[in-house]
């Protein structure tokens, strides 16, 4: 009987929730449609069948649990009856519990292949090789101190363990502890602070090396890149001076700015080998430049200069190859939300030969366009 | 109504005047109590009902990450008009996802699990009639109360709720115009906050008053219970590291609303270069993870306390090593306070304190091992009883493993760079301070489920409820690790945009359903919960056979806890299994004496009061604590001056 009430209550609930969630639709579509529609509010039916299903489901899942209840009761039959409640639950902690520890090694074994391929950059190589090491330590710990707690539970369960032992503690034991977690502790953070410091931070360059200052402005939702021109260095910026063509608020009035160059399509070039700066800002609100392949990763803020050093190892095509990946592209993502479509900020970034990419920036058009040669231009196709 | 059992076993006069009967009408028997236990019931509740729908939303979220193209009517019934055609609107996610975290963060791991287990267990274990401020005490829960209010209120605001992360970085919280989310419903949000630290820091000031002041006779430091030392310390954390967060959400105001410019510089947004200049949001990140490190001690620690106790009660073993135990909570509290800077290695701050704080976050894989390992020696050459509230425990252990050990990468800055703000912080964070707390807390309410209702909860619901959850929880976050080394960025409303994102589909889809399941599996521990508090089989004293002082006291709540006198207390916490003592457990307000007397306190209808009230033996320890305080209840509004022979 008050199953039969709790769900006509439950429906009624729902009926009118639905009628309440579509009504605002309902509305909007009456004033489209003003003229046509003589009848009252439009019904969605769907949308009530489904709230229905969706709190009758529920109710059933509790009613169900009242009704168990209630043949155990009434019947008497009670199928658990006769389990042994510890020796049960250790059955499944072992089942459950190495079945488990199987299901994470095959797991990381399929998906392995999914993970972001070998950097392609020199500082990405020293963090992967780090990483690798991190991993070759935590994985087993994870598997070795769980097959430990497990097998404490499988010894000492009540039932196969009679008494337990008045034991305060073991001074050896804490100590093997202390030292066994000190060690790694030690090792990773020694190594980290210096592939942190050298590799990362530390990047100078070499010899020979070719250097390139680019800049890339992320603003809801999405980047722009600014090339240096021939004089190989970037121009001043103000905010207050973006607006119209100037969508990056260069200061024209610095000759190194007006050389520069604003690619139009949506990609990054950076040329392989070369020790690249990219300078890092935002017009809006917090985003950031997150290059996975490179391990490149740093905040765009707004208000203040960030960059990231990188030495692109791999061109685009190597990597394709290498893949075997036709599709295959460096991808550049917003790695800081930024807003409605933050998942959306895609920029593609191309890595290929010195000869290339400076034939790609030379199609590329100079921000800086003279106000008197645009007016000309304007009068003479008037 | 606690003089006539007092009176009963009384070989004591008894001149408290507090123990007077006085009625109490439903408000300030329920909604304005002053009793720490109805407000650990109200904390719990409020907590709890916060904390299914914060997971909810996850459901809601996950069926996007799942079917990023599939349409939903239902959620269009549920959400208007931010599900047009059944599809959810991208800024209603970053809605949810907020929601999501400031609810089961704040509402539920730290007001939901601090707040009740610090009210039931401080003054119960540490026998103590009732918290320092019980006035103080209710309104901590008030201001929890209202906070939560508010912060529901924003689902039903125009732009809807906030929708900047939990961590609500500005400029896109303070900028109305970045985001819908960021209009009232960001100024709720704040106001939520500040309403709730308001309660944190009131309970917190009280939660350090009652363990300084009110421990019992013979309860010194080191014979406390581990929950409660670790209480104590959150409360320390707390009271240390909210208030510069409340700094940092008011000028967060202040640049939304007034046009300062602390954390506001040089943008040029919806066509329109702003005013402001000279602030930095970095300044915002050091003061927001100030707060925000400690806080996930805050969660953690009071989770870890309750572990030692469920798994030395139910191993039947002391727990391994306490004074060790005791240190990692002191040594974690003070780490916590070093590392804040590794959540901005990437945020363009100077390297070097990259560098420092690498070494700093490392630290605390010390003392957070030492009880792992602490926690596994206890279960060595223990009876481990595997009933649900050591289920609960044990699986808190393991997930601090799998989450605990990878804080190597997210620590280190170098690994840190590939790895922030991906899902595998999310799997991280999820496993080791999220899971594992929901665990110790849904242990804790099985545990201390007959302390609180006086019924227990049913074993068999809890059994189901803890495998599937279990399983359910692993299966959903454990994945998120294999994508967070393929480079899935978090909150994203869509992994369709990115060819290193979109191969992620299906174990999307995987992860999705798990957690759907997880989710509607927890229908059973409410099932439980409520059914067991009305129907429950009522329980008795003792029902765990536990050393701590909180089962001493009767089952029938009383206002002051104890009937006669507070217990005294002769031994630490955690006497299990003792070589000598008949049974495998000697309370703490055993004495030898009473040993020798032959005093059965394992037997079922054994009342503590003929210990506890019996007359000190002459060349025992003598009181030296303050004299005990006087609880005066607020007056009942409708309450009639009582007349002088009714007492």
């Amino acid at each position: 009987m008050t199953c039969m009430v709790q769900l006509t209550v439950l429906g009624l609930m729902g009926t009118l929730w639905a009628q309440i969630g579509s009504a605002s639709k309902a509305r909007a579509a009456e004033l489209a449609l003003q003229e046509a529609r003589s009848a009252a509010l439009s019904i969605d039916w769907d949308n009530i069948l489904w709230t229905l299903v969706w709190l009758e489901t529920l109710g059933i899942v509790l009613l169900s649990f009242r009704l168990i209840q209630l043949v155990v009761r009434y019947t008497g039959y009670d199928p658990f009856a006769a389990w042994d409640r510890d020796k049960a639950n250790m059955r499944l902690w072992m089942g459950v519990g190495l079945g488990g520890l199987a299901l994470a090694v095959w797991g990381a074994i399929k998906y392995a292949p999914f993970a972001l391929p070998e950097a392609a950059s020199i500082h990405g190589k020293y963090i992967d090789s780090l990483k690798d090491f991190t991993l070759s330590f935590t994985f087993p710990a994870f598997i070795l101190v769980h097959l430990l707690l497990f097998y404490m539970i499988w010894r000492y369960y009540n039932g196969k363990s009679r008494a337990a032992v008045y034991e305060l503690t073991n001074h050896t034991l804490e100590r093997g502890v202390l030292i066994a977690i000190s060690i790694p502790v030690v090792v990773i953070a020694g190594w980290g602070i210096y592939v942190w410091s050298l590799p990362v931070h530390g990047q100078t360059p070499q010899e020979n090396q070719r250097t390139l200052e680019i800049e890339v402005v992320a603003e809801q939702f999405q980047w722009r890149v600014r090339y240096p021109g021939a004089d190989n260095k970037l121009g001043r910026y103000h905010y207050k001076l973006i607006g119209g063509e100037n969508v990056l608020g260069l200061d024209f009035t610095d000759p190194k700015a007006q050389d520069d160059l604003l690619p139009t399509a949506k990609e990054i070039h950076l040329p392989v080998g070369a020790l690249v700066t990219i300078h890092v800002r935002s017009k809006d609100v917090l985003h950031s430049l997150y290059l996975p392949h490179f391990r490149s990763h740093v905040y765009a803020v707004p208000g203040q200069k960030n960059q990231v050093m990188l030495v692109p190892t791999v061109t685009t095509k190597e990597m394709r190859r290498k893949l075997q990946d036709p599709e295959f592209d460096y991808e550049l993502a917003c790695n800081q939300l930024c807003g409605g479509a933050h998942y959306n900020m895609r920029m593609k970034v191309v890595v290929e030969s010195w000869e290339e990419y400076t034939q790609w920036l030379s199609r590329q058009k100079p921000a800086y366009a003279p106000p008197q040669s645009l007016a000309v231009n304007q009068k003479l196709k008037s | 109504m606690a003089t006539h059992q007092a009176t009963a076993v009384g070989t004591v006069p008894h001149t408290e005047v507090h123990h007077e009967h006085h009625h109490e009408s439903f408000w300030t028997k329920y909604i304005f109590s002053q009793d720490h236990k109805t407000i650990a019931k109200q904390f719990l509740l409020t907590g709890f009902t916060a904390g299914f729908i914060g997971i909810l939303l996850s459901g809601i979220f996950r069926l996007q990450l799942a079917f990023p193209d599939v349409s939903f009517p239902f959620l269009e019934t549920l959400l208007g008009k931010w599900a047009p055609e059944g599809r959810l609107d991208p800024n209603f996610y970053m809605a949810l996802v907020t929601m999501h975290g400031t609810i089961l963060v704040f509402w539920l791991l730290t007001g939901g699990l601090s707040g009740t287990f610090a009210n039931l267990l401080i003054p119960l274990q540490l026998g103590a009639r009732d918290m320092a401020s019980p006035f103080i005490n209710m309104l901590s829960f008030h201001f929890f109360f209202w906070g939560t209010v508010v912060l529901f209120a924003s689902f039903f605001v125009e732009t809807g709720p906030a929708g900047a992360g939990w961590t609500v970085y500005p400029p896109l919280s303070a900028l109305p115009q970045a985001m819908p989310g960021s209009g009232l419903g960001m100024i709720l949000w704040i106001i939520a906050l500040v309403l709730f630290v308001v309660g944190v820091l009131m309970g917190g000031l009280n939660y350090i008053t009652t363990v300084l002041n009110m421990r019992t006779q013979g309860m010194s430091p080191f014979r406390m219970p581990l929950a409660v030392w670790s209480l104590f310390t959150v409360a320390v954390l707390g009271l240390l590291s909210f208030p510069p967060a409340v700094a940092a959400f008011i000028l967060l105001l202040f640049d939304h609303s007034l046009g300062t410019s602390f954390y506001l510089s040089d943008i040029y947004i919806a066509g329109q270069a702003l005013p402001q200049q000279g602030g930095n949001v970095l300044l915002y990140l050091h003061l927001f993870w100030f707060l925000g490190h400690p806080e996930v001690y805050i969660v953690l620690l009071p989770a870890l306390g309750i572990t030692s106790e469920l798994i030395s009660t139910h191993a039947r073993k002391p727990i391994f090593g306490y004074k060790v135990m005791v240190y990692s909570i002191l040594g974690i509290a003070f780490v916590s306070f070093i590392v804040w800077a590794h959540h901005m290695f990437v945020s363009g701050m100077n390297p070097l304190l990259g560098s420092i704080f690498t070494a700093t976050t490392l630290l605390v894989a010390i003392p957070s091992a030492m009880k792992i390992f602490n926690y596994i020696f206890t279960l060595w050459k223990g009876r481990v009883q595997l009933n649900t509230p050591m289920l609960f425990g044990i699986g808190t252990v393991s997930f601090f493993i799998s989450g605990g050990l990878t804080g190597f990468f997210l620590g280190v800055a170098p690994m840190d760079i590939p790895l922030h703000n991906t899902y595998f912080v999310v799997g991280h964070f999820h496993l080791v301070m999220g899971v594992s707390a929901v665990f110790a807390m849904f242990g804790g309410t099985y545990h201390w489920f007959p302390r609180l209702w006086g019924r227990m909860m049913n074993e068999r619901l809890g059994y189901i409820h803890f495998w599937l959850t279990f399983v359910g929880a692993n299966l959903v976050f454990f994945p998120m690790y294999y994508m967070g080394f393929g480079g899935v960025p978090r909150r994203y409303y869509a992994f369709t945009e990115f060819s290193f994102t979109n191969k992620w589909a299906d174990l999307n889809v995987f992860i999705t359903i798990a957690a759907l399941i997880t989710i509607f599996g927890q229908l059973i521990f409410i099932y439980n919960f409520f059914h067991s508090m009305f129907y429950g089989r009522p329980a008795p004293r003792n029902p765990w056979k536990a050393t701590t002082l909180e089962w001493s006291a009767p089952v029938k709540h009383l206002h002051g806890n104890w009937p006669g006198k507070l217990p005294v207390v002769h031994r630490w916490a955690y006497d299990y299994s003792k070589p000598g003592s008949p049974v495998d457990f000697i309370p703490q307000y055993i004495s030898d004496e009473d040993i020798a007397r032959g005093v059965r306190w394992w037997e079922e209808d054994f009342d503590p009061s003929t210990v506890i009230d019996r007359e000190e033996p002459s060349g025992g320890e003598k009181r030296v604590s303050a004299p005990e305080p006087v609880i005066t209840p607020l007056p009942s509004p409708h309450q009639k001056p009582e007349a002088p022979s009714s007492s």
